[in-house]
This record gives structure tokens, sequence and C-alpha cells, in this order.
């Protein structure tokens, strides 16, 4: 157990400079978010402002998403009544859209869950530069001679190499989540929070705990089924002579070409990532109050249903079946291949 | 005494290239073994081959465990030290400190500091900013302060100048060998080593042309220094080399009685350098 902590911590170590940029990109984002939110709150309380959500193109054409925020009877003329202007009318609903009194929840919980996700996309990028180099760069600069004269399995050197590269870039990425969501829900802005209040509502509403839970669940169905990826690319990496990355993109690239020139069926190469297109999939199927007025007073928000359904799914099988094959492959050519000739 | 280090047949092949050819060896413990070959000869394949770095065809036993399948266990009794610069550029003189310790449990921490203060090496400094000859002495710093049976050094000079070289060696006799442990040295110096070798193995195009103890290759091997019109009398002999110095003729002889050699010129006890060259590089 020393000897495998020995390996991660050795892993993180070589990453640090990468996680220092990611922990500092984290830290600058949260501040420069904050202050953008209040800067963004004060010119709503000031001005107000015009916000435009939902699929509507068309600028004559409102429905329930569109964000309106006026006298109902002045739809047309495109213009959030201020909260001042509001607190001036006496926070009278006739004066309010019908569905503005939850605007203000209902673009923040989108802006909670947006900027996870966002990390999480950021943090997947990672993963693949790292997946992609782990096991060519040691071979690149011949480390690998010192590693294999140390008493470490092959598997176990490998099995470090995976693990930071999937489920700690998942913990990762749940962990700075739960501190950014912390940190969003703490710092909401003052001037905007006075609203929500006059509604009945607050930001409090939203189940943070719930909302961890959920996307704790969401980054370990995302960790199994991205998993042959990423033994994929440590495959790659094990093998490539020179330049795993674009080693790993050409090859379904040029094996798509080769289909259609050969008047073969592409689409397996499409089937064979399928996984990918699928995370994102899950995510906006249980990304929930899409639409609607879902922000009642006192009304506890969950902001995602529940990933727990994916867990055992045919994906799931395809996906550890596929990983078992990549990980006997990963193996066997680490083993054959030393340095880069 | 047990065998250390025991070859059966081992072939090893890349492409069409047969870098051993069937070698057979049986090194007991306590020796320290040179192998000595020209370049491309097998050397560094065979040193793979026994620490587990490489298949291989035939059988090998090292410390009772066999290389490719037990390499994390063989590595655990195993100290090896590569031609190249085979350190990570990248990680602080102290990481790897840690590293070795998370690794290898009978590293010895203090030793390796105390070792790394007799050089200049500091803790603080990463691996990529050390010169060639401080990776070495850290890397054997390394070895050295691990509890080890088996001391591979792969050209562990290469590179280096006289200076480093001698203090390796120096402390390889002096802080690493006993009667317990063997050390297998491959190396072009030869010069440089002989004094502390016990055994020496000279292997071309993947084959052992010759394995024996320092003491048999000294009884075994003469080297004769005589004149001109001697030299006649001298070849009868069937010597196995023979050169001109400063106008006389220089030949060295195996398995010649002494008594024969007597009157014919000056005996000296040849260096295996004399050997090398004269079994390596033609016969006479």
């Amino acid at each position: 157990m020393k000897q495998f902590m020995t390996l991660l911590i050795r892993e993180v170590r070589e990453w640090q400079t990468a996680i220092i940029i990611i922990l500092s990109l984290s830290v600058l984002a949260m501040v420069g978010s904050s202050f953008a939110l209040h800067k963004g709150a004060r010119v709503l309380e000031d001005e107000g402002v015009t916000i435009r959500y939902g699929d509507d193109d068309d600028d004559d054409d409102y429905d329930e998403d569109s964000v309106y925020f006026g006298d109902i009877d002045d739809l047309d003329d495109e213009e959030w009544l201020s909260p001042k202007e509001w607190m001036h009318y006496g926070l009278d609903p006739f004066y309010l859209h019908k569905s503005n009194p939850h605007l203000v929840l209902f673009l923040w919980s989108h802006f909670l869950r947006s900027s996870i996700s966002m990390l999480n996309a950021g943090l997947l990028l990672l993963a693949l530069f790292y997946l992609a180099d782990a096991l060519y760069k040691e071979r690149a600069d011949r480390s690998t001679y010192f590693y294999r004269s140390q008493p470490v399995t092959d598997t176990a050197l490998i099995g470090s190499k995976l693990l930071v590269g999937t489920a700690g870039i998942a913990l990762l990425s749940w962990l700075l989540s739960l501190v950014w969501v912390a940190y969003a829900q703490a710092t909401f802005p003052a001037e905007i929070e006075a609203m929500l209040t006059a509604t009945g509502r607050s930001v409090a509403q939203i189940a943070v705990l719930d909302l961890m839970g959920d996307w704790f669940v969401f980054q370990l169905v995302q960790t199994i089924w991205l998993l042959p990826y990423a033994l994929y690319l440590l495959l790659v990496s094990a093998a490539a002579r020179s330049r795993p990355l674009l080693v790993a993109i050409a090859i379904p690239v040029l094996l798509v070409v080769l289909l259609r020139l050969l008047g073969g069926n592409a689409a397996i190469v499409a089937l064979l990532f399928d996984n990918i297109p699928a995370v994102g999939d899950m995510l906006f199927e249980q990304w929930q109050g899409r639409i609607g007025d879902f922000a009642a007073p006192g009304k506890t928000l969950e902001l995602f249903n529940s990933f727990s359904g994916y867990i055992i799914s045919p994906r799931t099988l395809w996906s550890l079946a596929a990983s078992a094959v990549l990980v006997v492959a990963t193996w066997f050519a680490y083993r054959r291949n030393f340095v880069p000739s | 005494m047990d065998d250390f280090i025991r070859l059966q047949g081992v072939s090893k092949s890349f492409g069409s290239t047969r870098a051993l050819n069937n070698v057979t060896l049986e090194i007991p413990a306590g020796r320290i073994v040179g192998l000595v070959g020209p370049n491309g000869a097998g050397k560094t394949t065979l040193l793979r081959a026994i620490t587990g770095e490489i298949a291989y065809d035939g059988d090998i036993n090292v410390l009772g465990l066999e290389p490719t399948a037990q390499r994390a266990r063989l590595m655990e009794s195993t100290g090896v030290i590569h031609d190249v610069a085979v350190l990570p550029p990248w990680m602080k003189v102290s990481h790897l400190l840690d590293y070795a310790s998370g690794i290898r449990p009978s590293f010895n921490r203090q030793r390796c500091e105390e070792l790394l203060q007799k050089t200049a090496v500091t803790l603080n400094r990463k691996v990529r900013q050390l010169s060639k000859g401080m990776k070495t002495q850290l890397h054997l710093a390394l070895v050295l302060a691990t509890e080890t049976r088996l001391l591979v050094l792969d050209e562990p000079t290469h590179g280096l100048d006289i200076l480093f070289r001698k203090r390796l060696y120096n402390s390889v006799l002096e802080d690493y060998y006993d009667q317990d442990k063997s050390v297998l040295i491959s190396t072009h110096q030869v010069e440089e080593v002989e004094h502390i070798l016990s055994d020496v193995i000279f292997i071309r195009e993947g084959a052992v042309m010759l394995y024996t103890t320092m003491d048999a290759l000294r009884s075994e091997f003469v080297q004769l220094t005589t004149t001109a019109e001697q030299a006649d009398e001298v070849r009868q002999l069937k010597p196995l080399s023979e050169h001109d110095l400063f106008g006389k003729k220089v030949f060295l002889l195996r398995s010649v009685d002494p008594a024969k050699l007597k009157g014919l010129g000056e005996v000296q006890a040849p260096t295996v350098a004399d050997v090398f060259v004269a079994l390596m590089g033609g016969v006479a």
C-alpha cells in the first residue's frame, strides 16, 4: 500500500505544475466571477437589464422561457423592471411577469451547473494530455529504466497512472466543484438577494448536498464510461514512437477515411466513440428545470435528477468489457516497448 | 556455494540480429565480475536479460528467481545502474529520496544523504540541473543506500572523467561489496576495473568467449617480451598474439609450461586488456 501511495505521489509531483495552474485558474475564476456577479447585480439594481433565455430567436416571440422583468402590459418594451423600480411599485406581482419571481434563482441554478460542468470539461482535457503522456514521457526521457529497476510491478505502475488519470481527475473535479458551489452560494450578491427575499425565495433553497451527491454519481458514471478511452490513450502512450496524443487522434480519423475510401461503414468508428457524446446526453437528460416554474417559495431545488440509474446499464457493461481488453493490451505494450526507437 | 546467477542456453534476437547466442553461465555469490566485449557484443542485452528487462529464450535464474516473471521481487535485492542517465529529470533530489524510501523497504535515507554529502549533489536541486557525473553519483548513492545482494552496473562510467570513474569504483568496493554480494560490471574501460574484479567474462557476437577468475587468468596467460632473434622459438609455442614494442617482440601465450619460457625473455602477467585484445582482436 505504501508503495502504491508512493507511485501516486510521484504522479502528482510530476504533474504538480499543471495542478497548480488549474487551482490558480479556479481561484481566479471564483474571484473573477464573484466580481462580475456583484457588478452585474449593481447594474440590475440600478438600471434593469433585458435578458433573453430560451430557444426563441424571434424577437417578437416570447414564451415562458423568456426572461422578462416588467409590466405584463409592456412586454414589448423588453425591459426589466429594476429592483428599485420594482420596490417603487410596492412589489405588486401585477407588475411582474409570471415567471419573474423565480428568475434569479432559475438563472443562478443554471450558473452553478454550467460552471461545474465547464470545470469538469476542463479537467477532462487535462486527463487527455496526462494519459497520452503518462507512459510515453518516461520512455522518451529513459527514466523507464530507472522505474523498472525498482521493485514495482508493471501492473502497479500502469495502475497508478490509470488511477490518477481517471479516478484522480474525477475526484479533483468533484472537490473543486464542491469548493466552487460552496463559495458561490456563500458570496451570492447581496444586491439581488434582497429581491429574492422579497419574493420569499432564497439561494438556500438549492439542495447543495443533493447537488454534490448527484455530481459524485455523475463523476462515477462518467469515469466508467470514459474508461475505455483513458485506456486507449494509455495504450498509445505505451506504444507510440512519438507524439502520442497526435497518434491517438489520428488513428480513428484515418480509420474513418480508410473505411470511406474502401466503401465500408464508417459509422462503426463513431459507435466505438459513442460514450463521449453519451456523457453529455446523460448530463442534460438529468439537468432539471430547464423550463417551467420550479422555484416555488420554500421549495427545495434539486438541480439534477439522479444519475444512479446509469450505473448498471449496457453502456457500463460495454465500457468495462472494452476496458478489460485494453488493460491487457496496454500491459503487453508497456512490457514490450522500452524507449521510443 | 549457491549460484547467484545461472544462465542456461540463453538466446535473444532483435529481428534478424542475434544479440545473445546460447549463453550458459554460473556466477556464484561474493564475486565481482567484469563483462567485457566490443560494441554490439551483447553485454547490455545480457544484463537486461539478467535484470528481467527483456524477454529471452532459455533459462535464467537470478537469486532463485526468474527475472522477467518475477522482476519486481528480483529488484528488491538488486541494484542497477545503466549506461545512460535514467533518473527522472523532473524530480528533485529530495523527491527521488522520498520515492526510494516509499518503494524500497531496505532503503536507508540517512545513509544516502551521508553519501551525497561527500558530493556536490544537493537535495533541493532537480535531476536535470545536475551534471552527468553528479547524476551518476546520485544514482550510486541511491543504490548503495539500499540493502541489495546483487549490483548490476552497465557501463556506469560512460562519459565520466577519470576522477568520477575512480571514485565510483572505489565506492563500489568500499561501500558495497562483501562476501555475500555480487557485482556485475559491464565496461569498455577494463583497465580501470581489473584491480577490483574477481572474475572476467569476454563476450563477442552474443557468445561467451571466456569466463574465468582473475587468478586463473593470471596463471593461464603469460606475456613474454623477447628479442627478434628468439621470436621464432617463441612462435613454436603457438602464442595467441604477437606485436612489436620498442624493437622487441611481445607475445601472449596461453597454458604454457613456465619451464619452457626460461631463457626466452622477460615473463610478465598480462593485463585483462592484453588478453582481451589477444582473444578478440584476432589470433596472431
